[in-house]
This record gives structure tokens, sequence and C-alpha cells, in this order.
């Protein structure tokens, strides 16, 4: 399936706006002017051509020669890549992820994307200023935090529910007792194995 | 497009080739003063819209060397100004003096002037060196050119390697159901409002025609394509009622 440019549009002003966030993003892209990467959709069945230039990506619905590099993956696991700390390998080692052509410009590629260093505030500052733009920061690290604890305790409060009210779960420490006696039983059990082989041994006619 | 060996169309009519860029220039003096009024009376503001994401695919980096051809009041140059940074320039052109002179002190008022230069430039031989500039713009101009080929081919020239062309243009509707009411309003509201606004039913009459006259989406990508471009894309605007074109010369 092609996309129209037209939808990639968006994709491509958004992409450029956050890479021209980081001048060093840019400067890096550069150096990769006209090598284009190719992003396979498997489970939407579509690609997009992204070439690289200095001021940002270009993209492209269809493109008539060979990429460089193809990405094949789904949106969700290139999302996944792209926030991951361990720069998307253990993606690329499970295979959810396959990089074909030259995988090294595959990798610096999202590897600039994913490293792209985007200030929401400094972004903010530029159009409504300092001050409004360091509140609106405030107002929305306090909304997160808030939203964080909200969240933090509604968890508790539903695992606090399960395991002492409906006995749905069952607490750590009851839990570690379990294992414990699980674990007495099984060297119980091996011990018991093994005096009655010792005993079956004894009782066998001697040769 | 010629039409003929010597004649080309201005709107509907066919006008001897040596004439169409007189009669042009006369429907852009007439309109001038009330061209920005007439523009956002018309596209119900839309145009700006039009305007802001044909810069958003420009993308203007610090330090270029940018032209806006035909661009009148400089709602293109405005934008592109404020993102090329102090080392960078944007030419304001355009081939009638009265719309440039509204352009320039629509330069002047907005602050921008060290960044801007204006100059009266006829697209289809541009006075700038081959390969000298960064990105060329031209938004509702090239269907108004004599010899677009000409102007297309010339843009190429003058662009560096690497650089870009962006072509903002009205163009063929793309929702059928669509059509006729935009054919009913482009025919019978447009020169009806040009009258009320701009007391020049003609001029409207005029830019109604030339919009039906200019190529549809797939031909203007392939004359871009004639002239040299490369990796040419387009997007529709609105359902296709104008489209921005882009292509690289590599």
């Amino acid at each position: 399936m092609r996309l129209p440019d037209s939808l990639l549009a968006p994709l491509e002003i958004a992409l450029n706006r956050y890479l021209g966030e980081d001048p060093d993003a840019l400067a890096r892209l550069a150096a990769f002017e006209g090598q284009v990467m190719a992003i396979h959709f498997r489970e939407m069945g579509f690609s997009c051509y992204l070439r690289p230039h200095a001021g940002g990506f270009q993209v492209m619905g269809d493109y008539s020669d060979n990429p460089v590099a193809t990405v094949n993956t789904t949106v969700p696991v290139l999302a996944r890549s792209l926030l991951s700390d361990d720069k998307g390998r253990s993606l690329v080692l499970s295979g959810e992820i396959r990089l074909e052509g030259d995988t090294d410009v595959a990798e610096s590629l999202l590897t600039i994307l994913r490293d792209a260093d985007f200030d929401p505030e400094e972004w903010l500052s530029r159009h409504i200023g300092d001050i409004p733009a360091y509140r609106v920061g405030q107002l929305f690290r306090g909304l997160f935090s808030r939203g964080q604890k909200t969240a933090e305790s509604v968890s508790q409060d539903a695992v606090k529910f399960l395991r002492d009210d409906s006995r749905e779960l069952v607490a750590r420490t009851e839990t570690q007792g379990w294992l414990e006696q699980v674990d007495v039983l099984r060297t119980d059990v091996d011990r018991i194995e093994a005096r009655i082989k010792r005993l079956a041994e004894k009782l066998e006619p001697s040769e | 497009m010629n039409q003929k060996d010597d004649t080309t169309h201005f709107g509907f009519k066919d006008v001897p080739t040596s004439e169409k860029q007189q009669r042009v220039r006369e429907v852009f003096d007439s309109v001038a003063d009330k061209y920005d009024v007439m523009n956002d009376v018309m596209s119900l503001g839309v145009h700006r819209l039009w305007k802001r994401f044909t810069v958003d695919m420009v993308a203007p980096r610090n330090g270029e060397q940018i032209l806006d051809l035909a661009g009148g009041s400089g709602d293109l140059a405005l934008l592109m100004a404020k993102r090329v940074g102090d080392d960078g320039h944007v030419v304001l052109s355009d081939i009638n003096a009265e719309m440039l002179r509204q352009g320039r002190a629509r330069m002047v008022d907005a602050g921008v002037v060290r960044r801007v230069s204006c100059a009266q430039i006829n697209a289809e031989s541009l006075p700038f060196p081959d390969n000298s500039l960064d990105c060329i713009t031209i938004g509702f101009g090239l269907r108004n050119v004599t010899d677009k080929d000409k102007a297309l081919a010339s843009m190429y020239r003058a662009l560096k390697p690497g650089g870009r062309l962006l072509v903002l243009e009205f163009s063929k509707m793309q929702v059928p159901g669509l059509s006729r009411l935009y054919d009913e309003y482009s025919f019978k509201l447009m020169p009806v409002m040009g009258k009320l606004i701009a007391n020049d039913e003609d001029s409207y009459r005029y830019l109604a025609e030339s919009i039906r006259m200019h190529p549809d989406q797939e031909t203007l990508k392939g004359m871009m394509e004639t002239a040299g471009f490369e990796r040419c894309q387009f997007y529709n605007l609105t359902g296709g009622i104008a489209a921005v074109h882009r292509g690289y010369k590599f």
C-alpha cells in the first residue's frame, strides 16, 4: 500500500520541527544526506521513505530506487525502540525490528532520532516568553507529579483491597512462607526418595 | 504553456503571447490595494493556513538564501524571514511593481527589513547566478507566468544542488461532489465579491478562469520533472483546491 504524500506531510513537519530543536542532530543528519532509509510497517503493510538532509528528513510515500537500508517493524515496536534505554538493541536481537541493507546507516539514523534533544519549555519560551513558559512547565510538572502520585495511590489501594479484603491476591510474606514450605517439602521428598532407594538396594539379593 | 505558436491563454481567452504579461500586470495593478482583504474574504482565511503549510514544507534553515517569486504582499517571505536567522536572507520579488510596493511596506511594518530585500523580477529569466539559491518559492504566481516551462528551467538553474523549489498554486479539486459547487463559487460569486470589495469584477473573473487553465497536480509534477527537478511530490490542500509541489535539484 502507498500512502499519499499529503498524509505523510504532517509526519515530516513534526519530525523536522522536533529535530530542528537540536542543531547537533541536524549536523549529524547532514552526514547522511541522500541516503534513503525505508521503514516498512508490516502490520499495516505500507512503507515510508526518509531522505535525510541538513534540515531534517524528506518523507516520501514511494521511492523509485533501492533504499540504502530498510527497517522492518511495527508502529508500537518502533516507538518502543525510540524510547528504549538500550538503543533498541533488545528489539533488534529479538527480531521485532529487522534491519536490512546497510544496517550501520539504519542504526545511525534511528540513533539520531532517539538522541535528539527536545526541550518543550525552551521551545515554548520562544513563542510566549521565558516566564510564562516556565510557569506552563511548572504547571505540567505539577500535574504530572500529582497524576503519578494519584496513580500510585490508586494502585496501592487496589492491591490492598485484592490482598486483604477480597483475598484474590496473596501477601508477599505469605507467598514467601509458602515457597519456603514448598522448598522444605521438596527437600523432604528428595530425602525420603534417597532413603527408599537405599533400603531397596539393601533388600535386593546380592549376587 | 503555449497554446499555439504565438498565442497563450489569459483566463479562458487566447491572447498574443507578447500581451499576456502586460494584461496580468494590469490585473494586479488593479487589485493590489485590496489583494490581502480579497484573499481573506474569498478563502475565508484558509489561504493563511495553506501558506503556513508551504513554509513548513520549505523548513527554512539558518543562513539560507531564499527567493520568493510572485511574492506579492509578502505572506510567504515574512514567514520565512522569521526562520532564516540573521545569516539568512529572503528576496521578496514580484513582476508587478505595485504588488511589490505593498510587500515592501509590509516588511517594514513587520520589522524584518534586514533579512529581506525586494526586487522586481520576471520568473522566466531570474537575475541570479547559477547554483546560488538554497530555495525558491512561488505562491499563487506560476499560473500567471506566460512561459511556465521557461520559468521552471530558470528556477532550476538558479538553485544550488540540494536546493528545493516549492510551488503553492490553485489546482484541481479532488472531491468530485464539490467540483460543481466550487465552479459556481468561482465563476459566479468571486466576480461579484470582486466588484463589491475591490470594485473590479473582470480581474476576479480572470483569476477564476486562470485557476481552471492551470495544469493539474500530475501535469505540474511532470513539468517540474521535465525541468530537471527530482524527488517531486505534491500535497493537496483542502481537497485539491490548492496544492503544494516540491522538487529538488541534485
